[in-house]
């Protein structure tokens, strides 16, 4: 089989629409249906594809009060072309469905969905000039009033209920519409199932490689002040200059606003000191960035006044210490004697 | 002759007493402030006409008031420390101080207090300052009816509006405070009182202790600050009569005690927190007469408090009235109001006959893992909590209320 052909049962489908075209052109396309109580049993318009029927007579003698124009089907060019141009389109489906090719089948629904949209536009038009040009030497005369037949559905039209509803023929029309859209849309989703697979292993491939990334942090997180909290106090972390932060082995990341918490939480013993990976300190000059422990040299004075008394400041080098110790005074102290006190 | 020495004596000294009255502003003696205080001695007034003042640190080294008519506004240029206090028994009344400088090092105020004692601080209004009023080694100062408006987004520019360090004897009251870090911040303050101030919209707390003993905090109104109040490291605290309201966020609550003792919290109202009270390290706490009211947790007690007692208190409308994490517990709840209580009371004692468990075995799931409160009033959670009504295993013993009342206390 072609890989451009299209499939055995949309070829038979088509052929099937084709014959049901051909019978349209002999079965009422659509029905305006008039109700009052003066007749019981209402009026029937019925619009075949080359001619009007039903009862054309009493709906004219009814019309001419209102001074709306008489209904003759020589007044109507589409009843002389309507007939042809649904032969070509059943022809058109026949053809399509023999030649199998796909392109004509795409060019066959975008043609046969434009005569439907033009076909309903005609009628609304016709509808339109009929129920507003109304005879000015009419015997009933309602100022303001116009006789406009739905173009579908139910309107009331002084003391006439009016429905328009598609016929035998209309209806199979939007029946062979149908079928159309599916053949079309069988096709098309037909020619993308390769694409698909290929963006779904594309999708997998994204998806691990995110994994992969996001599990592999294991570092310091930088404090966010206003949305960080202390792990050991749970005050909001306002002055990052005095942070720090905990690593453990396994990559948890714990926050401090201050030393004081550092030194009080280790205490507790929570963390044994085999599972501590790191500690850091935040630099208390430059942008406040994260060292480590090892490399910092630290300064205590009361002058720093930090959020929770510890009042010792990080450095990443001894040059800065010295510059900040001039201002606020203070004395150099080390890790290691702070963590045994 | 002998007379007339006399007569020339007291002429002497009443000329020599006389107090000054030196008036600043737009045809007047002084143009700047700056002058005036430089001619001023002790005990003379200050009068300043209202008008806009570029003073770039005003320094008051005497002993004098410094008064505005109309509120005069001192522009600090975002540079400056507006005003320093380095004397004693030194007033400022009614001006209007912007635009302090900003900085990360020195602590910029609009009013700085320098190691002075009887300065009193009123009727001013303090806008986009960073510290608003700072007090540091001040003793036996008031700061009263003070308006304080800071606008910064982020907590790491913006400074604290009342903020008090190594002080003693301080007065404040009647203060409103919105927009800074904390509203009123006590570090190492002692024997000061707190009362009828409104503390709102701060980004962190309206009101922080910090190491400040035998303080007490009287009719206050704490909301909708981004943290409620934190009183901590602190002992001998009194709270009576305040109201700690909308303090919404996973890390809010209306009053967060941690490392607090000997204190006493007495007929506060505690309205729509996240947590009423969060507790932690506390000891030897009583607390009565308070009214826990539409919280998601009315009361936090950590494992680490011991001898709270918690009598005569009301729990109306709370998501969860008590939470904690572990199953020691050395307080006593007795003789409190839970409105999710279904006891009865069969001899009409007003008591009810069984004790109550404010612990629900959902809100222990919750300590462990916050995430489960996404399943919170699904039929999962309700099948838990009557499991363990026939079958307890997690709820703490000793937790308990055994004297329920029946009806509210009326608060």
């Amino acid at each position: 089989m072609e890989k451009k052909g299209l499939q055995s049962w949309v070829r038979i489908l088509l052929i099937v629409c084709g014959l049901a075209l051909i019978v349209v052109l002999f079965v009422p396309l659509w029905g305006i249906d008039l109700a009052a109580p003066q007749y019981p049993e209402g009026l029937k318009l019925l619009i075949y594809p080359n001619k009007l029927s039903g009862n054309v007579d009493i709906i004219n003698g009814l019309n001419h009060y209102i001074g709306m124009k008489t209904l003759h089907t020589e007044d109507f060019i589409e009843f002389r072309i309507l007939p042809y141009i649904i032969g070509f389109f059943a022809a058109a489906f026949i053809l399509v469905a023999l030649l199998k090719r796909k392109r004509l089948l795409n060019i066959l629904f975008i043609l046969f969905v434009c005569f439907g949209i033009l076909s309903m536009y005609d009628f609304w038009r016709w509808e339109y000039n009929y129920g507003h040009n109304l005879n000015p030497d009419a015997a009933i005369i309602v100022p303001g009033m116009a006789y406009q037949p739905p173009l579908i559905g139910f309107k009331q039209l002084l003391n006439f209920g009016a429905y328009s509803m598609p016929d035998i023929g209309g209806w199979i029309f939007v029946g062979v519409g149908v079928a159309l859209f599916i053949c079309v849309f069988t096709e098309l989703r037909a020619s993308k199932k390769i694409k698909k697979i290929g963006v779904s292993v594309n999708t997998i491939i994204a998806i691990a490689t995110l994994t992969t990334l996001v599990s592999c942090s294991a570092g310091p997180e930088p404090l966010k002040p206003g949305v960080d909290n202390c792990h050991f106090c749970k005050m909001t972390i306002s002055d990052v200059k005095f942070g720090a932060e905990i690593v453990t082995t396994k990559g948890k990341v714990y926050k401090f606003d201050d030393m004081h918490c550092v030194l009080a939480y280790l205490h507790t013993d929570e963390l044994s000191v085999a599972s501590i990976k790191d500690i850091f300190f935040t630099n208390f000059c430059g942008d406040h960035s994260l060292i480590s422990q090892k490399r910092s040299s630290l300064l205590e004075t009361e002058q720093l006044r930090s959020p929770m008394g510890g009042n010792i400041a990080a450095f990443d080098n001894t040059d800065s210490l010295k510059m900040i110790q001039q201002h606020f005074g203070g004395d150099v102290v080390t890790w290691n004697e702070l963590s045994k006190k | 002759m002998k007379y007339c020495i006399y007569i020339l004596s007291f002429l002497a000294l009443s000329v020599s007493s006389t107090a000054k009255t030196l008036h600043v502003g737009k045809g007047q003696i002084f143009n700047s402030i700056s002058q005036a205080l430089a001619v001023a001695n002790n005990g003379d007034v200050v009068l300043v006409e209202t008008g806009i003042y570029h003073e770039k640190n005003l320094i008051i080294s005497k002993s004098i008031i410094l008064r505005g008519l109309d509120h005069p506004v001192l522009d600090g240029e975002h540079k400056y420390e507006i005003i320093s206090i380095k004397a004693n028994d030194v007033t400022v009344d009614g001006f209007k101080v912007i635009h302090s400088g900003v900085s990360s090092i020195e602590d910029f105020a609009g009013i700085k207090i320098y190691n002075s004692r009887n300065v009193i601080i009123k009727n001013n209004i303090l806008e986009d300052t960073f510290f608003g009023i700072y007090s540091q080694y001040g003793t036996n100062c008031t700061i009263e009816n003070n308006q304080l408006t800071a606008y910064g987004k982020q907590e790491q520019e913006s400074g604290n509006g009342i903020h008090c360090w190594k002080s003693d004897s301080l007065k404040i009251i009647a203060n409103t405070i919105s927009g800074h870090r904390d509203g009123i911040y006590f570090e190492f303050v002692t024997n000061s009182v707190i009362w009828r101030n409104t503390s709102f919209k701060n980004l962190r707390y309206g009101l922080h202790f910090m190491f400040s003993n035998s303080d007490s905090y009287i009719t206050n109104i704490f909301k909708n600050n981004g943290a409620g109040v934190a009183v901590m490291f602190s002992s001998k605290v009194k709270m009576f009569h305040n109201y700690f309201e909308e303090n919404w966020g996973d890390a809010a609550y209306g009053l967060l005690l941690k490392e607090i003792s000997d204190s006493y919290i007495d007929n506060n109202r505690f309205v729509k927190n996240t947590t009423g009270i969060h507790m932690e390290g506390a000891s030897r706490i009583t607390m009565t007469k308070n009214v826990f009211e539409d919280n998601g947790w009315a009361l936090k007690i950590q494992a680490s408090c011991m001898d709270i007692t918690l009598n005569h208190n009301n729990f109306i409308s709370n998501t969860f009235d008590v939470g904690t994490n572990g199953s020691l517990v050395l307080n006593t709840f007795d003789y409190n109001y839970w409105d999710k209580y279904d006891g009865y009371d069969l001899n009409k004692d007003k008591i009810g006959d069984i004790p109550y468990r404010p612990v629900s075995m959902y809100s222990m799931i919750v300590e462990q893992n916050p995430t489960a409160m996404m399943l919170f009033r699904s039929f999962m959670t309700s099948l838990l909590d009557k499991t363990e009504k026939i079958l307890p295993t997690l709820t703490p013993e000793g937790l308990k209320d055994n004297y329920p009342l029946m009806k509210a206390l009326p608060l």
